[in-house]
């Protein structure tokens, strides 16, 4: 249903409708969309950046109804944050994943500008920096105790939590 | 039929309420034009003529704490005191927009950028349709004899208060009124919750719907700030949201009955259309510059859901319901706002009845027989730019109270935590509902608080808060919906947000 079409034939005949005093009666509640590829948690969204990334380099084919695998990936690198501030992960290592999911979602998007036939090349050529990415996000998960991970929570303990140089390599 | 009488008289009583503080604000500027500045003083604020003009007016505009039905008292005044319409039109669009409280509150957007910029289109406008307007109908303005300055002392002071009062009684009132009919009018139109998806951010139509909406509409500047921000969280057409701030808090029907009865039906709308079409023409030109980076759209909004039907159709008891939530929504300041201005209505109707004349005017306005020699009399454009320079520092000063210490708002949001954690998880829908709000705009004066008072808010503490608002706005969802395991489980992800939210700014 497109309320707004309706909305706007409705208010086009503003003046008519004041003059006559007509009403809808059915009443519309608009529901929160939440995106079907949306994570529950910062650890499901670097699995599954991760599982995009692999069928992407084995060149795995989606059928044409279902969203491709780039856009999946830029919407979830851009969700990094917010996913990340869900959780008790510090200061510190929540900067990096900002960082880090500027930067790939940057990469991702520059894959997604160009046409569908282009992108996979265009994609294989930041795979190595994409890579480097990842496996930063796999540090930052690593803080995540591994109950809570099972559990698909996103819960980062503070005991769990190690100074961002400890991470390094 | 019942609850869409209901419903207008609501809406018609929950805008004077909002309106009342900015009303009574209006009507101490008019005063103080009228009786302390004299007709040279208004001239001379608004640039007298000169190229100053409009800018003047658009920063007096943006200082002043008014909002579209306040501003009332204020153009009428500007007019009888020979103001130039181009600045008269400039200042009475532009001051409704903003003033000190909603400019902070616009920080807590996405980008503060945007408040920014807005700020900047509202200046574009004010320079474009002012200086048309001077261009288009010159020598527009019509000075009236000025009244004799009543003497130093008492009897000016109380001047102000007998030009207030005959001015709550005069056609003001009934300006104020046609404004506030505009959205009773909305109301009978819009069905309960009618306007959720009307301001889709893919959707071209957007602004230009919102422009239909925000032209009867009538919000103040402090909550077209707080829908605004409603619509940057959903991720809605930024155009639109622009449409809204402009022409739903800067205009109203009471505002364009004035213009019209002053100016004439053509003049009016020349102008009115062009400014239609340069809000327009701002609205699409900042729609996609603007959007908010990482905003992932809701599909809808809450912002409008005041322009529609409070009540869905056949809503039993309808007239109790509406009384119920004009009390329980009424803020402190608002109720001395109504008394204020009902003490000035009772005086203007005593004075109307007894007095028609001006008997009283014409006594204050005598001078004394004898000189005192030690008094020193400060001269009346003094005292009015006191008065002036008093209101922008209050304003400043209001901002200080409005946003407390984030100690202090952590306490109250420590309360609001628990009656929302309860009411979720206890099926208390009511309670709820009402509470998720206010939570929210604590939230939001949380972080002015910190803007305010010079402390660094980090991005991640940016994120620690609208992670606790996206979860506020799905419990919301599920406790519209009466969806009892899923609002009990969000009541609890609310109050883990929140004390992660607390770890975070308080470690």
């Amino acid at each position: 249903m497109c309320v707004h079409q309706d909305c706007r034939t409705e208010l086009a005949l503003l003046v008519l409708l004041v003059c006559s005093g007509c009403n809808r009666s059915e009443p519309v509640t608009a529901e929160h969309h939440v995106p079907a590829h949306m994570p529950a948690s910062f650890p499901a969204a670097v699995d599954q950046l991760t599982a995009l990334h692999r069928e992407i380099v084995d060149g795995r084919e989606r059928p044409r109804d279902q969203l491709d695998p780039y856009t999946e990936a830029c919407d979830v690198a851009r969700w990094l944050p917010g996913l990340a501030a869900d959780s008790d992960l510090e200061e510190q290592a929540w900067m990096r994943v900002d960082d880090v999911s500027h930067r790939l979602e940057e990469l991702l998007s520059g894959t997604l500008s160009r046409t569908s036939g282009a992108r996979r090349p265009a994609y294989l050529e930041r795979a190595a920096e994409i890579e480097r990415l990842q496996r930063e996000l796999g540090q930052v998960k690593r803080l995540f105790p591994t109950d809570s991970l099972s559990a698909g929570e996103s819960e980062a303990s503070p005991e769990s939590l190690e100074p961002p140089g400890a991470m390094e390599g | 039929m019942e609850s869409m009488f209901w419903g207008a008289a609501l809406r018609f009583c929950q805008a004077f309420v909002q309106a009342a503080p900015t009303i009574l604000v209006g009507l101490v500027v008019a005063a103080v034009f009228r009786r302390l500045l004299g007709h040279a003083g208004p001239r001379r604020l608004f640039g007298d003529g000169s190229w100053r003009s409009l800018p003047q007016a658009w920063l007096v505009g943006m200082l002043l704490p008014v909002c579209s039905l306040g501003v009332i008292p204020v153009v009428r005044e500007m007019r009888r005191a020979g103001v130039s319409g181009g600045a008269i039109l400039a200042f009475g669009l532009t001051a409704p927009l903003f003033n000190p409280i909603s400019v902070l509150y616009g920080l807590t957007l996405a980008d503060p950028v945007v408040i920014l910029t807005f700020s900047f289109c509202s200046l574009v406008i004010v320079t474009v349709v002012g200086w048309s307007w001077d261009k288009l109908f010159p020598h527009t303005s019509a000075a009236e004899p000025e009244p004799p300055r009543a003497p130093h002392g008492l009897k000016r002071m109380l001047s102000l208060a007998v030009f207030s009062a005959r001015e709550v009684v005069s056609t003001t009132s009934l300006y104020i009124a046609a404004g506030l009919l505009g959205g009773a009018a909305l109301s009978l139109l819009l069905p309960h919750g009618y306007l959720q998806t009307a301001a889709e951010h893919d959707d071209p139509w957007a602004p230009l719907l919102m422009t239909a909406v925000a032209i009867p509409a009538y919000a103040t500047p402090m909550t077209a700030m707080v829908q605004l921000a409603s619509m940057f969280q959903h991720g809605n057409s930024v155009g639109a949201a622009f449409a809204l701030l402009a022409l739903g808090a800067g205009a109203n029907l009471g505002l364009v009955a004035w213009m019209i009865k002053q100016y004439g039906t053509r003049r009016s709308l020349v102008w009115f259309g062009l400014l239609v079409a340069v809000v327009l023409m701002l609205a699409y030109g900042v729609d996609g510059p603007l959007y908010p980076h990482g905003v992932d759209p809701a599909g809808h909004t809450h912002a409008f859901d005041i322009y529609c039907a409070p009540f869905q159709a056949n809503t039993p008891d309808s007239m109790t319901l509406a009384w119920r939530t004009l009390l329980e929504n009424m803020a402190p300041h608002e109720i001395l706002a109504l008394l204020a201005a009902a003490a000035l209505f009772v005086s203007g109707l005593v004075l109307l009845r007894w007095d028609p004349e001006g008997r009283v005017e014409r006594w204050l306005e005598t001078q004394p027989q004898r000189k005192t020699h030690y008094d020193i009399v400060l001269p009346g454009h003094v005292l009015g730019g006191i008065a002036l320079v008093s209101l922008v520092a209050l304003s400043v000063f209001g901002c200080y109270v409005y946003y407390p210490p984030p100690k202090d708002i952590f306490e109250e949001m420590q309360i609001v935590n628990a009656e929302v954690a309860v009411a979720a998880t206890s099926r208390d829908w009511d309670t709820a509902l009402y509470w998720i709000p206010i939570y929210d705009d604590w939230s939001r004066k949380l972080q002015v608080s910190m803007y305010l008072r010079g402390e660094e808010l980090t991005p991640y503490l940016r994120a620690k808060a609208m992670v606790l608002r996206e979860k506020l706005e799905l419990l919301e969802h599920e406790v519209e919906d009466r969806e009892v395991e899923e609002a009990s489980r969000l009541g609890v992800a609310v109050s883990r947000a929140f004390s992660r939210l607390r770890t975070a700014y308080q470690p």
